[in-house]
């Protein structure tokens, strides 16, 4: 065999990367493999860190100072010889699985009494070892034990780890945990992303946090979903927002913001210039809060993903967005199911449509637009050439709606994925939208569940699919016709 | 462009077909047109022409960035670069080195996707004698690699 440089053995192995199984095999085979294998097997254990036999080969790299966490436990660990490789250095991302790990390892071994204080023991010794030894480490998951000092101290230290995910706080620990962080955060210049999803900090716990971030430049993706953070943190939000100048995505899914929270980050985002990514979903901002968002879209420039699903942004909100649509040029995916638009919405946002032509991606399920509203977008669809995207599931299209999207379909030919879910469009609607599949040749994905096709429907849409070659996705579940639609197209899925 | 393989033989083939190689790139931006012939003395006449016909077939590609992780799956290899890479494990192997000297990023790609299909779902010993390898491990040392991995054998 003609020896290769291990850069290109590397090439070889690394498009090999989660098959565990061909790479174990691989590193048997000799020296040199195995130590090009090696550090690649071990960069990403993801769902192995759930083994028990992984789990004792890093408890065979504790070193004194993080053995003695398992002191009081009286715990005497494997003493096997010195493992042959720095297997802990390799690793890159340490994920929640490690939790199940430790625990399959305490239940295996039966002398242990199990408990939440001895696995987070064991957490603590092998999370500190990991920050003390890995050179690459990058992606941490934390949730209580941050508050230990060993792992403080080496996270404060640590100038690899990019993302940390904090999990699962009970509120005894909530604001000790806060207090640690934002400590670290003083202190670091390398992470990127912080996850605190569903960590309940509250007015409180934003503002210790946006304090110490109001000096950090570097953190550019920050999650905070689910934090009871209400109108007040809302709008320390938003304050915080007019001076950031490094945070491109933020979630604020499910917090109450309600319409003052959501005024407030619609201002902000006349004056911010760098985000792109925004949450503000099931945010109560309410009419008041989609007006403040939508000045905010005719003004920012640099906005390109908005999700405000169920915000009951409702009538007048809804025609102010749609507005927004017609001068903003940058957003391109918009978000805007649950929030109770109706026709008039519906024109104006098909009026938007004509207009726009940045928007790729638009979700407008479980609104009220009618057929009327159905007819407008459709009209729309013949004329817009950038939309990719459009949801329009639970809105009461009926067969009229059915029909104009049809026809739409046969003119339109940058649409990739249409959902007309639950929307009661009928055999006739049905008929009308197998017409179209067999003209229409750039639509994929296709959701007519739930929508009385009825025999008739299904016969059409069978037929159709003899013709058209490109949907390669058609729901078509709860349509009331009793036999198996069949095509001869090897890439479709069909699901009924 | 005029490229010389390593016995000295002379290929002549489209500038667009030579920028394949990031290596011949750079070089063509350097020095600009020149009759000047390149010489390529690691890559012998054969290979190259084997280079050529690859660089040929994908000339108008669009150009993949280094970090494009997407194209890591070692199933999809279309009909032609299949056919293309049915040839001995020898020429195999010097393609992947001409295409590492090169820096032709697909072609690298290809060839090492190649040989890593070749070695699914084989033991280590099948492993080795497929490329005619021998094994240097003690007894000792390939049992404890064995067992400090043998996590990775359980789905």
């Amino acid at each position: 065999m003609i020896t290769l440089p291990n850069e290109c053995y590397y090439e070889i192995f690394n498009s090999l990367q989660y098959n565990y199984k061909e790479l174990f095999s691989c590193a048997l085979v000799n020296r040199q493999w195995c130590r090009i294998i090696i550090p690649i097997l071990w960069s990403q254990p993801g769902h192995h860190f759930k083994n028990k036999k992984l789990i004792k080969i890093l408890f065979l790299m504790l070193n004194a100072k993080e053995k003695t966490l398992l002191i009081p436990f009286k715990i005497i660990l494997p003493s096997h010889p010195k493992p042959l490789f720095e297997y802990a250095s390799y690793i890159t991302s340490v994920t929640s699985d490690l939790d199940d790990g430790v625990r399959n390892w305490l239940s295996f071994n039966k002398r242990y009494k199990e408990g939440r204080e001895l696995e987070n023991a064991f957490k603590c010794s092998i999370i500190a070892m990991l920050l003390r030894t890995s050179k690459n480490l990058k992606y941490l998951y934390l949730d209580e034990i941050i508050c230990n000092q060993l792992i403080y101290e080496n996270l404060y230290k640590n100038t690899t780890v990019t993302s940390i995910d904090l999990y699962e706080l009970d509120s005894n620990y909530k604001f000790k945990a806060i207090d640690i962080l934002v400590k670290v955060l003083y202190n670091n210049f390398t992470l990127t992303s912080l996850n605190l999803g569903s960590t309940l900090l509250e007015v409180e716990g934003v503002k210790i946090l946006l304090k110490a971030l109001h000096q950090n430049n570097v953190l550019n993706s920050l999650n905070l979903r689910c934090n009871q953070i209400g109108a007040e943190g809302g709008k320390m939000l938003a304050d915080f927002l007019c001076k950031n100048t490094t945070l491109v995505s933020l979630n604020l899914e499910f917090n109450q913001l309600v319409l003052e929270g959501g005024k407030a980050i619609g201002d902000a985002l006349c004056k911010n210039s760098t985000l792109k990514f925004l949450n503000l979903s099931s945010d109560w901002i309410e009419s008041e809060g989609g007006k403040a968002i939508a000045d905010a879209l005719c003004k920012n420039s640099t906005l390109k993903d908005l999700n405000l699903n169920s915000n009951w942004i409702g009538s007048e909100g809804g025609k102010a967005l749609a507005d927004a649509l017609c001068k903003n040029s940058t957003l391109t995916t918009l978000y805007l199911g649950y929030n109770n638009l109706g026709l008039e919405e519906g024109k104006a946002l098909a009026c938007a449509l004509c207009k726009n032509s940045t928007l790729t991606y638009l979700y407008l399920d479980w609104n009220n637009l009618g057929s009327e509203g159905g007819k407008a977008l459709a009209e729309a669809l013949c004329k817009n050439s950038t939309l990719t995207s459009l949801y329009l599931g639970y809105n009461n299209l009926e067969s009229e709606g059915g029909n104009a999207l049809a026809d739409a379909l046969c003119k339109n030919s940058t649409l990739t994925s249409l959902s007309l879910k639950e929307n009661n469009i009928g055999s006739e609607g049905g008929k009308a939208l197998a017409e179209a599949l067999c003209k229409n040749s750039t639509l994929t994905f296709l959701n007519l569940g739930y929508n009385n096709l009825e025999s008739e429907g299904g016969n059409a849409l069978a037929d159709a699919l003899c013709k058209n070659s490109t949907l390669t996705f058609l729901d078509l579940r709860y349509n009331y016709f009793n036999f198996t639609i069949k095509s001869n197209n090897p890439n479709i899925k069909i699901i009924q | 462009v005029k490229l010389t393989s390593s016995e000295g033989t002379e290929f002549i083939i489209d500038r667009k077909v030579a920028e394949k190689s990031v290596l011949l790139k750079n070089m063509l931006e350097d020095v600009g047109e020149s009759d000047m012939a390149i010489p390529l003395p690691n890559v012998t006449g054969p290979i190259l022409n084997k280079v050529i016909d690859y660089c040929t077939h994908h000339r108008d590609d669009p150009f993949v960035s280094q970090e494009d992780d997407s194209k890591k799956v070692s199933d999809d290899i279309d009909d032609w670069d299949a056919e293309f890479c049915k040839v001995d494990q020898g020429t195999l192997f010097e393609l992947i080195l001409s295409a590492n000297y090169l820096d032709i990023k697909p072609l690298l790609d290809l060839t090492c996707k190649t040989v890593a299909n070749m070695i699914k779902g084989k033991t280590p010993d099948e492993i080795r004698k497929t490329f005619n390898i021998t094994n240097d491990f003690t007894p000792e040392e390939e049992e404890h690699v064995r067992k400090e991995n043998e996590w990775c054998e359980e789905r």
